[in-house]
């Protein structure tokens, strides 16, 4: 990110002056409350645009991508993790995964069942998230992140809701699956112990731009 | 998985209201099919059944009463006309066939048209096709004994049925007494022996029971009130071309004794008169779809509230505007769509129905199960219907802000 800047009705919430997160880095983005860390990812994800400066992901400039091309750029390039997890209710483990392929013009059945495989889930693909636990949930957030092998991995407070146990078990998770993949990953936490198990971490407030 | 399978779950997550609208969607597009059908189906029945009758003479009065009273046996007969008339006509040269019929008996529910053999041996009852015998033989008629009883004679009588193919209980050799006017008429004395059996003619003569003519005239009750002696209820004719039938028709209606109708001529009138009930019934059941596609607009604008997270977590996944868009106008249709295709089946069921009734009291055929091209148009239009129904709430998922319906407020 270079000179971003970003207002919601004439008051500032983001101000960056440069920014740079290395391909393959694991990153944390930290600040006080208001300090426009999810406005961060959401410019990240492409899904909003500064008011002014640019926004380069994986070589592209994404605010300067049509809103078509941006959903597009972000259903292949960018995986997601919510801190509410943000799973479809109606849907099944599985087809909540294969639902993050979709918009990207591709499901693999096979693919989204090694991934909750991977997270631990093999034997709750046909679970729906009424019917898992909070970890469990994220867990899918995860494996549907990763469904299009994202270049980057976007983790907005995903311990938020968990319990510590279980939170230290969502990152290392977390950090292990994108250094095997070699995904990009940025998590905004202001949890100190998540903070502490990054070894780069970057405070919004120092980052003010001109 | 595809985006129907997000409109489906879509669907299945709101079981009750989806149920309910597609569920009123159907009972209109049910009112509209049976309503076309039946129309078109009991028009043709109709109009087969007058085939065959180039004309039917009987007393002055109502064109419509005489053909359903002597073609369709519905409606009292308007009258009668002196049997004289009937042998004037049968040799008149514009005249193939007179046959002579009298009614006024019942037994059960049918009715009991005293004719002559001819109607049976000669009447082109349907294109190509006279009637037929399934079983037995057709009862004996003797013109000069039906002269002699017309005139008063008292001498045995000889009471002779054949019974049309949906009459049933009356097998060959079974007896039956006629009562006068009606099920609950007095009964005459004599019995009947049924003679034979007809085989069906897909018309309202499959529910009749034709008599010797004689026999009526032999009737006890009859002869002792001097009823209706010299006298027949109609003459049924079959002409030598249109323009000796309209001749025909022409001199007879201008002269004391009688009318002359042409019952295909009648039958038009009749569902010209019909039509307009058709087209009220359409109406209302339009007007039950359009209710129907309101209340899916409504349904689903409202539940765009709860869905406000969900649309914006599928935009978060990459899903595009015009995606989301699509999902919730295939939604509305897909809705409309079940609606219309359970509406087609209830339509047939209804129309089912309806034929057993037009066949029981009419004599009237009706395919129901006959898929018509044009409920292919309603359903393709209710379909077309939901999904305009689907645009409003559709246009309201295209314009959410992904980061507000992200936050964890919304």
């Amino acid at each position: 990110m270079e000179g971003v800047r970003k207002a919601y009705n004439g008051t500032p919430v983001l101000s960056i002056g440069r920014l740079e997160i290395p391909k393959g880095a694991q990153w944390v983005i930290t600040g006080q409350s208001g300090s426009g860390k999810t406005t961060f990812l959401n410019l990240v994800a492409g899904i909003l645009t500064p008011d002014t400066g640019t926004v380069t992901v994986a070589g592209t400039p994404v605010n300067l991508l049509t809103e078509a091309k941006r959903d597009r750029f972000r259903a292949e390039k960018i995986g997601f993790v919510f801190q509410t997890f943000n799973l479809l209710q109606g849907f099944t483990a599985l087809e909540n995964i294969l639902l993050g392929m979709l918009f990207a013009g591709k499901t693999d059945r096979a693919r989204a069942e090694s991934l909750l495989d991977r997270v631990g889930l093999k034997d709750r693909v046909g679970y729906r998230p009424s019917e898992l636990s909070v970890g469990q949930q994220q867990r899918v957030a995860i494996a549907r992140a990763l469904a299009n092998k994202p270049e980057i991995i976007l983790a907005d407070e995903p311990t938020g809701n968990l319990d510590p146990k279980t939170g230290e078990s969502i990152i290392a998770l977390l950090k292990e699956i994108c250094l095997e993949g070699g995904e990009t990953l940025v998590v905004v936490t202001h949890q100190p112990q998540v903070m502490r198990s990054f070894k780069d971490v970057t405070d919004l407030s120092c980052l003010s731009g001109p | 998985m595809s985006l129907w399978t997000i409109v489906l779950k879509n669907i299945a997550q709101r079981k009750l209201s989806s149920t309910l609208t597609s569920a009123s969607i159907a009972l209109g597009v049910a009112v509209v099919v049976a309503v076309l059908a039946i129309k078109a189906e009991s028009r043709e029945g109709f109009s087969q059944g007058a085939f065959g009758y180039d004309l039917v003479v009987g007393a002055k009065g109502s064109r419509l009463q005489l053909v359903l009273n002597t073609v369709y046996h519905l409606d009292d007969s308007p009258g009668n006309i002196p049997y004289a008339l009937y042998e004037r006509l049968k040799t008149d040269r514009r005249v193939r066939l007179a046959v002579p019929v009298a009614v006024g008996d019942f037994f059960l529910n049918h009715r009991i048209v005293g004719t002559s053999d001819r109607l049976l041996r000669d009447f082109e009852v349907q294109r190509g096709q006279k009637f037929e015998l399934a079983e037995g033989r057709l009862f004996a008629f003797d013109e000069e004994r039906l002269r002699r009883a017309m005139a008063g004679a008292e001498e045995e009588g000889v009471f002779e049925a054949v019974v049309g193919a949906r009459v049933s209980g009356l097998p060959v050799g079974s007896t039956f007494v006629a009562r006068h006017g009606g099920d609950f008429g007095d009964a005459h004395d004599e019995k009947w022996t049924v003679v034979g059996v007809l085989k069906p003619t897909g018309t309202a003569n499959d529910r009749a029971i034709f008599i010797n003519l004689e026999s009526f005239y032999h009737i006890k009750t009859h002869r002792a009130e001097q009823v209706n002696l010299g006298k027949i209820s109609a003459v049924l004719l079959q002409t030598k071309g249109p323009h000796a039938a309209k001749d025909l028709a022409w001199e007879i209606n201008n002269g004391p004794e009688a009318m002359a109708t042409v019952p295909a001529e009648v039958v038009v009138e009749l569902f010209e008169m019909i039509g307009k009930v058709d087209v009220l019934l359409l109406a209302v059941s339009m007007l039950v779809i359009l209710v129907a596609g309101i209340s899916i607009l409504v349904s689903i604008y409202n539940s765009m509230a709860e869905r406000r997270r969900a649309i914006a977590i599928m935009r978060a996944l990459g899903a595009r505007r015009s995606t989301v868009l699509s999902i919730v106008i295939l939604e509305a249709a897909a809705l409309c769509f079940l609606g219309g295709v359970a509406g087609l089946v209830l339509g047939h069921v209804l129309t089912a129905v309806s034929a057993q009734v037009l066949a029981s009291r009419a004599g009237v055929a009706i395919a129901a199960v006959a898929f018509r091209p044009e409920e292919l148009w309603v359903l393709g239009g209710v379909v077309a219907l939901g999904a305009l129904a689907g645009l409003v709430p559709a246009l309201r998922a295209y314009r959410t802000d992904i980061a507000d319906g992200l936050s964890p407020t919304s």
